[in-house]
C-alpha cells in the first residue's frame, strides 16, 4: 500500500466515519491520522455508549409501559365489576319500584279514576262559571278553577274543598235576585259604575234596561225587547220586597236578544216602503171621513128625532123637517091638493136630502175594497224582492229574503188593518143613515098626511 | 162544580194564550155579535107584538082607510116596524164576514212571526217556527167558527123581517 492509497482510504475513512463526529458537531480538526484513527476510536467508544445509554432508556421506558398496562387492565375490571353491580342494583330498584306502584295502585283503588273526574267537572264547570252572570260579583273564582282543571297532580285539600264550595254558591246564589255594583259597557264603548239587580244567574237589569253579559262584564244592548218587558223589569227593579212578575230567561240571555231583534211595528212599516204608506194614508183618510161623517149623522139623527116628537113646529134645521117644509111658503099643502103632485114634491126634496147623508159611505166602501188590493200590490212587490235575492244570491237564504218577506206580509197586514175597521164603520154609518133614510123615503108621507088629518080635524 | 163552571173560560183563555191578542179581539166581535142576536130574539119575542097591537089599534081607529092620506100612514106604519125590526141588521151582517178577516190579520201575523225567527236563526227550524205557525192556525180556526155560528141567526131574521113585514102589510087591511 502507497502512500497515496492510504490516504484515498483514510480520507475515504474519514469521509465516512467523519459524518457523525461532524454531525454532532465536536469536530476537531484531525492534524494527523493517528489524530484521526484515535478520534476515530474515541467517538466510535462514545457512540457505543450512547447506543447502550439508549438501549437501557428505552427498555425502561417498555417495562414502564408494561407496568401502566397492567395498572389499566387492573381498574378496567375493578370498574367492569363495579358497573355489573350498579346494573343489578338498578334491575333491584326497577323492580322494587314497579312492586311498589302496584302496591300503591292497590292501594289507591279508584281514587286516580276519581281525580279524572274532578278535572273534567273542574274544567266543565269553568265554562259555566266563564258564562255566568256570578262571575261578575264573584270574579276571582274562574282562574282558581282553571288552575284545578289544568293540574296535573294531586290537587291540595283545600283546593278541592274551595271547587266544592264554588259549585254550591254557584247554585245558592242562583236562586237569588241581588244588587250588585258593577262596570257597565254603554254602546258608544263608555263604561260606567252602575247598580245592577241579578235575577239569578238568568237577568240582569239597570236602570230598567236589561243587560248582555260577556266576557266578564256588562253591556246595555242597542236595542231593547218589546217595552212590555222593559215596563215589567224597570218595575221589577223598583221593588224592595214581595213577590212581583219579572221576567226570567232560562237560556241567559240568548231569548231575550231573540226578542230584541225582533223588529217593532215600526220598523216593519218602514220595511213596507211606498206601498205601507199609501195604505196608511189610505186609511187614515177614511177614518178622519168616518168619524166626521158619524158625528154630522149622530146630530142629525137627534134632530130627526127630536122633530119626530114635536110634528107641529117644523124646523129646517134637519132633513125630516126641510122635507115636511118643502112646500110652498113653508106652509103644509091644502087637503085638496093633488096627492100625486105632494107625493112628487116629497120625493124630490128627499132625493135632496140624501147626499149630504150618505156622503162618504162610497168612499169607505173603496177604501174598504182597495185596502187589500193595495196589500196584494205590496206582497207581490215583496215576493219579487225576496225572488231578486234568490236569484242574486242563489240561495234560499232565510236572513236575505226576510227584507223581502216582512215587506210582503207588513203589506197584507196593513191593508187588512186599514179594511176591517172602515168595514166596521162603514156598517155603522149605513145602519145610521139608512134609519133617517127610511123615515124621510117612507114614513114622511105618513106623517104628512097625519100632520094634514090633524089640522082639517083642528 | 166550579171546574165545570170556569171550564169555558179556562178553554178561552188557552186560546188567547196559543193564539195571541188576535183571538181575543175575534172573541170580543164574537161576543159583540151574540149580544146582538140575542138582542134581537129579545126584540122578536117580547117588543114586537106590543108594537104591532098598537099600530094595529091605531091603524083600525082611523074613521077610513081608502083616502091616499090614509095609504101613506099605513106605508109608514108598516116602515116604522120594519126599521125597528131591522135595526143593528148591518152591523151584525158587518160582523160575520169580519170575523175571518179578522183571523186573516192572525194568520198574517203568525206568519211574520214565522219569518222572523227564520231570520234571526238563519234556519227554517220547525221548533222555532211552531209558535208562529200555532198562531195562524189558532187565529184563522177562531175567526171561522166564530163566524159560522153567527151565521144562521143573521139569515134567520133576515128572512124573518122579510116575512114578518108581509104578513103585517096583509094584516093592515083596508
Amino acid at each position: 500500500m502507497n502512500f497515496k492509497t492510504l490516504k484515498l482510504t483514510a480520507a475515504l475513512t474519514l469521509g465516512v466515519i467523519g459524518l457523525p463526529a461532524l454531525a454532532q458537531q465536536a469536530p476537531a480538526t484531525a492534524k494527523t491520522l493517528d489524530e484521526l484513527l484515535e478520534q476515530v476510536r474515541t467517538a466510535d467508544a462514545r457512540d457505543a455508549k450512547a447506543n447502550t445509554d439508549r438501549e437501557a432508556r428505552f427498555a425502561a421506558a417498555r417495562d414502564q409501559q408494561g407496568k401502566l398496562l397492567g395498572e389499566a387492565n387492573a381498574e378496567k375490571t375493578a370498574l367492569e365489576n363495579q358497573a355489573a353491580a350498579l346494573a343489578r342494583q338498578f334491575e333491584a330498584n326497577d323492580s322494587q319500584i314497579g312492586e311498589l306502584t302496584k302496591a300503591r295502585d292497590i292501594k289507591a283503588g279508584n281514587l286516580g279514576e276519581l281525580f279524572g273526574v274532578m278535572r273534567q267537572t273542574a274544567g266543565d264547570f269553568a265554562t259555566v262559571a266563564r258564562n255566568s252572570m256570578l262571575t261578575a260579583q264573584f270574579p276571582d273564582r274562574v282562574p282558581q278553577i282553571d288552575r284545578l282543571a289544568q293540574t296535573k297532580t294531586m290537587p291540595p285539600m283545600e283546593d278541592l274543598n274551595r271547587f266544592w264550595f264554588e259549585m254550591q254558591r254557584e247554585m245558592t246564589e242562583g236562586g237569588k235576585i241581588s244588587r250588585i255594583q258593577a262596570k257597565v259597557t254603554a254602546p258608544d264603548g263608555g263604561q260606567t259604575e252602575k247598580t245592577v239587580l241579578r235575577v239569578g244567574p238568568f237577568v240582569a237589569i239597570s236602570e230598567g234596561q236589561f243587560l248582555e253579559y260577556g266576557g266578564g262584564t256588562f253591556s246595555t244592548p242597542p236595542k231593547q225587547p218589546p217595552s212590555n218587558f222593559g215596563g215589567i223589569a224597570g218595575d221589577f227593579e223598583e221593588e224592595g220586597s214581595g213577590y212581583h212578575a219579572m221576567v226570567v230567561d232560562p237560556t241567559r240571555g240568548v231569548l231575550l236578544s231573540l226578542f230584541s231583534q225582533r223588529p217593532s211595528m215600526v220598523d216593519r212599516v218602514v220595511e213596507g216602503e211606498a206601498v205601507g204608506y199609501i195604505i196608511i194614508a189610505l186609511g187614515l183618510i177614511g177614518t178622519l171621513v168616518a168619524i166626521y161623517q158619524f158625528i154630522y149623522l149622530t146630530i142629525t139623527s137627534a134632530k130627526v128625532n127630536r122633530q119626530l116628537g114635536n110634528l107641529s113646529n117644523l124646523a129646517a134645521d134637519n132633513p125630516l123637517g126641510r122635507v115636511l117644509l118643502s112646500f110652498k111658503g113653508g106652509n103644509a099643502p091644502k087637503a085638496t091638493e093633488d096627492a100625486e103632485v105632494v107625493e112628487l114634491r116629497i120625493s124630490e126634496a128627499v132625493l135632496k136630502e140624501l147626499p149630504p147623508l150618505e156622503r162618504g159611505q162610497s168612499f169607505l166602501k173603496l177604501a174598504v175594497a182597495a185596502g187589500p188590493l193595495l196589500g196584494l200590490v205590496g206582497t207581490v212587490v215583496g215576493m219579487i224582492h225576496t225572488f231578486q235575492v234568490i236569484t242574486e244570491s242563489g240561495s234560499g237564504d232565510p236572513k236575505l229574503m226576510a227584507a223581502g218577506i216582512s215587506m210582503a206580509m207588513i203589506a197584507t197586514l196593513l191593508g187588512l188593518g186599514i179594511a176591517i175597521p172602515l168595514l166596521f164603520a162603514n156598517s155603522a154609518l149605513q145602519s145610521r143613515s139608512k134609519r133617517i133614510t127610511q123615515i124621510l123615503d117612507e114614513q114622511s108621507t105618513g106623517l104628512l098626511a097625519e100632520l094634514i088629518e090633524k089640522r082639517t080635524h083642528a | 162544580m166550579p171546574e165545570v163552571l170556569l171550564a169555558p173560560f179556562h178553554a178561552v183563555g188557552q186560546l188567547i194564550i196559543a193564539g195571541g191578542p188576535l183571538v181575543l179581539w175575534i172573541l170580543l166581535a164574537g161576543i159583540l155579535m151574540w149580544t146582538l142576536i140575542f138582542e134581537r130574539l129579545w126584540f122578536f119575542q117580547t117588543q114586537l107584538s106590543p108594537m104591532v097591537t098598537g099600530l094595529l089599534a091605531d091603524w083600525k081607529g082611523r074613521p077610513e082607510h081608502q083616502s091616499w092620506a090614509s095609504h101613506q100612514v099605513r106605508k109608514a106604519m108598516i116602515s116604522r116596524l120594519n126599521g125597528a125590526m131591522a135595526e143593528n141588521m148591518p152591523v151584525l151582517k158587518v160582523l160575520i164576514p169580519m170575523c175571518p178577516l179578522l183571523g186573516l190579520v192572525g194568520t198574517v201575523h203568525g206568519m211574520l212571526e214565522v219569518f222572523d225567527s227564520m231570520a234571526i236563526l238563519g234556519s227554517a227550524d220547525a221548533r222555532t217556527m211552531a209558535s208562529g205557525v200555532s198562531k195562524a192556525m189558532n187565529c184563522t180556526m177562531t175567526g171561522l167558527a166564530v163566524s159560522v155560528t153567527g151565521m144562521y141567526p143573521v139569515f134567520h131574521f133576515q128572512s124573518a123581517i122579510r116575512k114578518q113585514t108581509e104578513l103585517l102589510a096583509d094584516r093592515f087591511t083596508f
